[in-house]
């Protein structure tokens, strides 16, 4: 009767133990798991708003590509023009800020716009804060009256 | 005697279906990290390539300038070379400077070309190309006229071209 007392009680131990480890190596690896897929989480968010970037940059170098006066323009699809003369709008989450240089040539100007899209300070939880995707084009314009 | 042999499930068991949630677990998110990193990967090769066409579409305008600044220049030199020519008989200065223009236009374009310039009428049509990356290139066709009056060129097209060599893929059965 003892002996059968006494090897219940083993049992229970065994298998308590085994219990504690199998729940510890659980433990371990939902962490694990879990910072994992947090991570994946976070690159595919600053994937998510690089692409974003992208797109807004495109499409505004999609537009000011071949424009000889580009700062019409840009007032015109309502950017506005702070002192340092830097065009700014906010689109979505961005903020896109373009710079428009005129290089004078020997025989006419190049339109160069310098465009910025910046992901908004305000959204401070995201881990693509302050993302920025610069891009320039340029326009060639020709002066006719040059050598004429 | 007791005959009751049949199947049970011990405690072991258990703990064994938790390990393989737990590595399965692990499995799932390991490959939801790779596939973000592919993402990652590709993002970067398409923001390279965006960045580096709209770079080589900055270069393009800057051919376009020299071009044109050689232009106006030979046409600046060819109409002072026939104002000093005032003394020749009327009607003269204008034909040798529209042929000393041409002849200097055939020059420029020669020099800039990626091909042979095509010539037909009083125009000149030529291509220049500026490299984009290591397997393409944006050919630019601009048509130049060969007398020195009116607009000095006038751009065709302007198109990206592939200039690797384009070696069939073998591997993989498309269709």
């Amino acid at each position: 009767m003892q002996d059968s007392a006494q090897n219940a009680s083993s049992t229970s131990n065994a298998l308590l133990t085994e219990l504690i480890i199998v729940i510890l190596f659980f433990a371990l690896t939902a962490v694990t798991a879990l910072q994992l897929f947090v991570a994946a989480n976070q690159k595919s968010q600053t994937n998510q708003s690089a692409q974003e970037a992208m797109l807004c940059v495109t499409n505004w170098a999609e537009q000011l590509t071949g424009q000889t006066d580009p700062a019409a323009l840009l007032i015109a699809s309502g950017f506005a023009q702070d002192a340092n003369g830097v065009y700014t709008l906010r689109q979505d989450a961005y903020l896109i800020q373009v710079t428009v240089r005129t290089e004078q040539k020997p025989a006419g100007m190049l339109m160069c716009s310098d465009i910025v899209a910046q992901r908004s300070v305000q959204d401070a939880e995201r881990p693509d804060l302050g993302l920025k995707v610069p891009m320039t084009v340029a326009t060639y314009v020709a002066n006719p009256e040059v050598a004429q | 005697m007791n005959t009751n042999q049949g199947y049970r499930i011990g405690p072991g068991a258990t703990s064994l279906l938790m390990i393989f949630v737990a590595l399965c677990m692990t499995t799932v998110s390991v490959l939801t990290l790779i596939n973000a990193m592919h993402d990652t990967r590709l993002t970067d090769r398409s923001q390279t390539k965006i960045k580096a066409f709209y770079a080589a579409d900055v270069r393009v305008q800057q051919e376009l300038a020299d071009l044109d600044a050689k232009l106006a220049e030979a046409r600046a030199a060819v109409k002072l070379a026939a104002r000093a020519e005032t003394s020749a008989p009327e009607g003269e200065p204008a034909a040798q400077s529209a042929d000393a223009y041409a002849v200097k236009v055939r020059a420029i374009a020669s020099e800039l070309a990626a091909e042979p310039p095509i010539e037909e009428a009083n125009d000149l049509t030529m291509v220049f190309a500026v490299p984009l990356d290591e397997m393409q290139q944006i050919a630019v066709k601009v048509r130049i006229s060969l007398t020195p009056t009116g607009a000095r060129y006038t751009v065709v097209s302007q198109a990206t071209q592939s200039i690797g060599e384009w070696v069939p893929d073998e591997v993989i059965t498309v269709f």
